[in-house]
């Protein structure tokens, strides 16, 4: 159509308007199955990204010593076997490990002043005395002593003087931490062993490439874990959910086409209407330019919609049905971190996925019917 | 695993791309067979008015594969590398896909290439009142179908036979290219920097005939100097990318990585250069194919022809110097910075 | 005896390379048509044989002749709505009888046709169905419906302008008809039996209309077997179909 857009866009909008509900209906199917395809690749993806970044304030490498029946503790000295290894400039023996509480297993923390420093502000975390711990807001505790009971090498009932701030909630929910010596007596460590080494090198992306020299570096065997290996562990580890509910989308997108053709076919008209069209002087190029300048009227403010309303049941601070139907939380909203490198592929996949078949179904089914001639006009009549 | 988002969005379009060609096919044999511009019959009558919206299914397709073409390159680059274990960039990725990826991608290419010169004769035919190339076209479309069928099933093959569990080594099918300095510093034989010389010689060459072709009174040897000229540069362009001029964007010497441009560590500059290389690539077989005497031929279509080919030449002389500034350009930088080449 | 012209055939210019304007003078070259049912073989078969005939711009046409001689089959022939058994239609030297669909149909939008069937599109407005031409030219919304209800206000049909198509009388669906048919000043004007349903004031009103339309040049063809058109159109020429052949009407 040679006039401006602007004029094909309202006529465009003007033939909607003859069947205003048809096509709100169409409008409110297409932004439902949106909302619903990319909530779950927006969670796939936010998951990631808040994995991610969580990861990057880890460190780049993590050995633990392993042996016949499966992890070993270390001694705190073997952290000068790693430091030994050129590219590493820091190796920090870290106590921890999961031990178990009336309900739940809980991961628990050595904090010493050090460690309360780089977690974070002194001033938040108080340093700890032997017997004191602080939780995290996923843990059970007593509401009127305040006291927790953990099972471990041994039991041990400590008494919680505060909790993490909800802000840290997606590395601190199932987290207890104590002081060392409360630590070493849950995991049965002797007071110079530690669970594993923290290493930080140069050159992150060496990484990888010391993952040899380390294993080299001890006398025994070890577990490397490098961050980005993890990283890449957990972004499969979601793509694979966030596929599986990608795959559900396939029937309702057939669906979805299906009812756009008949819909489409239903209201373009018939031959007669687009005879006389083309009696008028409108082209092919014409008609099937007005019915995807219709399509777009229709399919574009849906998807926007349904990815405003994704956006919001993924990230907006009160939502709360992430953390209760997929980490079995029961009160926290998980604060996801919101990665636009991350998130900006979900608009490219909800346009192969949805957009796509959408115009796909509408111009199918206006090809036959733009071929028509006036000849369809003056055989068919009135 | 197909099963990732991106690529179930691409595998998708580009199915239902080639469903829309193959619609478009049916009627393009109909027109093979029973096309007669002198016929008034009614089923003359039904083909043209069918022929024109075939044409454009086949527009609404070619623009899906290439949406699609731009998503698989993005995966590939951007999204595939943080799942498949140790890759780093697209190198890692096609060796997950074992060898159904460069056929994945040379089929592509090769669908790319008639898409756009059927699009181009396209364009020719419907600015003739009486469509002469109709039947031609037609033809075209036909070839292009089990282009696109292939292409399609490797895609398939590619995505479904990537490996996740097997570690890739990128840094390992780079360096493991040359065994000393010396190898490092020659491609097939002969020394890099004969390959940006010859690079320098080929694009200037490729400037004066398609120069020549834009502005000069149109002649049928000098679109097929361009296509002879076009060969050899975009070969030696290839090479004088990877091997010389992509050092200046990584900072590095001898990382002959085609797919680290694509990074965004790189500002994401192999997506515009070789863009670029792939209009050349896609433009030149346009010009010799309206250059023929089955095309330009005809009377009527010589001079609409001429045009095409004046305007073909003209996005090549974009192309060439789009490609030359960001391949040569932090080069030059690079020399003004530090007051050196980098040389190994 | 209308003879032909000779027309000389200029090369055509290229659609999407600036509007294709065209002179007039609409010329028929060995028109023949017959319709595909009827019969199989033999000049029997033909509705209209070898018709030679120019209509030239700036003149009134009228074309009679008895019910179901083909006047109107004719007329879609001259606009391009049919495609000739033999022969060609010339439009200004050009061939568009033989041109490709895409550009008979951008041809006709300098092409005004009042059917004998309205074919208004019912669930659109009178002033909707006047400017359907206009929407896939040039122009926005203001100007189509500036230009639409001038022309229904020419052919006193203002008044319903706001009205859905489906509720008019047969005499107003025709006004409106006619009035679709000269919005876009066409240079080609076929009518078509077009004061079927009008009484004679809305009659000299279209008939009005179309001598305008002629005195800046346009070709106007009309086709009607009412013996006194003079009542309410100025014709330059006249026109007798039968048998298959047109000639002078005496």
């Amino acid at each position: 159509m040679k006039g401006n857009g602007y004029a094909r866009m309202l006529w465009a909008a003007r033939e909607l308007w003859v069947h205003p509900k048809t096509s709100l209906g169409m409008a409110l199917v297409l932004a439902l199955l949106t909302t619903m395809v990319a909530a779950g690749l927006l969670l796939s993806q936010a998951l990631t990204a808040t994995i991610s970044s969580l990861l990057d304030q880890g460190p780049d490498l993590v050995v633990r010593r392993v042996g016949p029946a499966g992890w070993q503790p270390m001694q705190e000295k073997d952290a000068a076997l790693a430091l030994a290894v050129p590219g590493i400039i820091e190796a920090r023996p870290r106590i921890w490990g999961t031990v178990g509480t009336r309900e739940k297993a809980v991961t628990v923390m050595a904090a010493d002043a050090a460690t309360i420093a780089r977690l974070m502000a002194p001033d938040v975390l108080p340093p700890l005395a032997p017997g004191q711990a602080i939780a995290g807001r996923g843990v059970s505790i007593e509401a009127s002593s305040a006291s927790l009971t953990l099972q471990g090498a041994t039991d041990l009932a400590v008494h919680v003087v505060r909790r993490f701030p909800s802000r840290s909630d997606m590395a601190t929910h199932e987290v207890v931490l104590l002081h060392p010596g409360d630590v070493r007596r849950l995991l049965g460590l002797a007071s110079n062993q530690a669970s594993d080494l923290a290493l930080h090198v140069f050159h992150p992306e060496e990484a990888e490439a010391l993952r040899p020299d380390l294993a080299r570096a001890f006398p025994w065997p070890v577990h490397v874990a490098t961050r980005q290996e993890t990283r890449k562990y957990y972004a499969a580890a979601f793509g694979r959910r966030g596929a599986l509910g990608s795959m559900l989308y396939l029937p309702a997108a057939l669906a979805l086409m299906l009812l756009v053709a008949v819909v489409v076919r239903q209201q373009i008209g018939d031959r007669r209407r687009m005879g006389l069209l083309k009696a008028l002087g409108w082209t092919s190029r014409d008609i099937l330019a007005l019915q995807m300048t219709k399509a777009s009227l229709v399919s574009l403010p849906a998807i926007a919609t349904g990815l405003a309303a994704a956006y919001g049941l993924v990230y907006a601070p009160s939502q709360s049905w992430i953390g209760r139907y997929l980490l079995g939380w029961q009160k926290t909203a998980p604060l996801l971190h919101l990665d636009v490198g991350y998130a900006a592929p979900v608009f490219l996949e909800v346009t192969g996925m949805l957009l796509v078949p959408f115009g796909a179904a509408v111009l199918w089914s206006s090809l036959r019917l733009a071929a028509a001639t006036p000849q369809d006009l003056l055989d068919r009549g009135n | 695993m197909t099963r990732h988002p991106l690529l179930l969005a691409v595998l998708t379009s580009d199915t239902l791309g080639f469903l829309l060609l193959l619609g478009a096919s049916i009627t393009a044999f109909r027109i093979t067979l029973h096309w007669d511009p002198q016929d008034t019959g009614s089923r003359q009558l039904r083909l043209q008015a069918l022929s024109e919206t075939t044409a454009a299914a086949i527009v609404w397709a070619f623009g899906l594969y290439v949406f699609t073409t731009v998503g698989l390159v993005y995966a590939i680059t951007n999204i595939l590398p943080d799942l498949v274990p140790g890759a780093m960039c697209g190198t890692g990725v096609l060796q997950a896909m074992r060898s159904g990826g460069p056929r994945m991608l040379i089929y592509r290419f090769v669908a790319l290439s008639l898409f756009w010169t059927w699009w181009r004769l396209e364009k020719v035919n419907r600015a003739l009142p009486e469509a002469p190339l109709t039947s031609f076209n037609a033809r075209c479309v036909l070839l292009l179908l089990p282009a696109c069928a292939l292409a399609l099933h490797a895609s398939w093959q590619a995505l479904t036979a990537m490996e996740y569990q097997q570690p890739v080594d990128c840094c390992a099918i780079i360096y493991d290219q040359f065994h000393s300095l010396g190898d490092a510093r020659r491609t097939m034989g002969v020394g890099n920097t004969a390959w940006v010389g010859a690079f320098g010689v080929l694009t200037l060459a490729m400037t004066a005939a398609a120069w020549a072709v834009w502005k000069g009174r149109r002649r049928r040897w000098l679109s097929l100097l361009l296509t002879c000229l076009a060969i050899g540069w975009l070969l030696v362009a290839a090479i004088a990318l990877v091997r010389s001029f992509a050092a200046y964007h990584y900072g590095v010497l001898h990382h002959y990585c085609p797919w680290c441009l694509f990074l965004p560590e790189h500002r994401l500059a192999g997506f515009p250069l070789w863009t670029a290389w792939l209009f050349v690539a896609l433009e030149v077989p346009a010009i010799l194919v309206m250059s023929t005497r089955v095309v330009s031929g005809l009377p009527a279509v010589a001079p609409v022809v001429e045009g095409e080919s004046r305007k073909a030449a003209r996005r090549v002389l974009l192309a060439i110097m789009i490609f030359v500034l960001l391949a040569v350009g932090p080069a030059v930088w690079w020399r003004l910075q530090f007051g050196m080449w980098l040389t190994g | 005896m209308v003879v032909s012209k000779a027309g000389g055939r200029n090369p055509p210019r290229f659609i999407g390379q600036g509007e294709l304007t065209l002179a007039t003078d609409l010329e028929c070259c060995h028109l023949t048509f017959g319709y595909p049912h009827d019969g199989q073989a033999g000049a029997a078969a033909y509705l209209l044989r070898d018709i030679q005939a120019i209509f030239p711009g700036g003149q009134i046409t009228l074309v009679s002749g008895n019910n179901g001689v083909g006047k109107s089959t004719l007329l879609h022939l001259l606009v391009c709505l049919l495609r000739p058994t033999r022969g060609e239609v010339l439009a200004a030297g050009q061939p568009v009888s033989r041109w490709s669909a895409a550009h008979r149909d951008h041809w006709r939008r300098r092409v005004g046709i009042i059917f004998q069937q309205d074919y208004l599109i019912d669930h659109l407005t009178v002033l909707e169905n006047v400017f359907l031409p206009l929407v896939p030219q040039d122009g926005g919304p203001r100007q189509w419906r500036a230009r639409a209800m001038e022309q229904l206000a020419r052919l006193n049909a203002a008044e319903f302008a706001g009205r859905p198509a489906g509720l008019l009388s047969g005499g107003q669906r025709q006004r409106v008809s006619a009035a679709r048919a000269l919005v876009a000043s066409p240079d080609y004007i076929v009518a078509d039996e077009p004061i079927a349903h009008q009484d004679l004031e809305h009659a000299r009103g279209l008939g009005r209309q179309l001598r305008e339309a002629a005195d800046r040049g346009a070709v106007v063809v009309v086709a009607a077997h009412d013996r006194h058109v003079d009542a309410w159109l100025a014709v330059d020429r006249h026109l007798s179909l039968e048998d298959g052949m047109l000639q002078a009407a005496s």
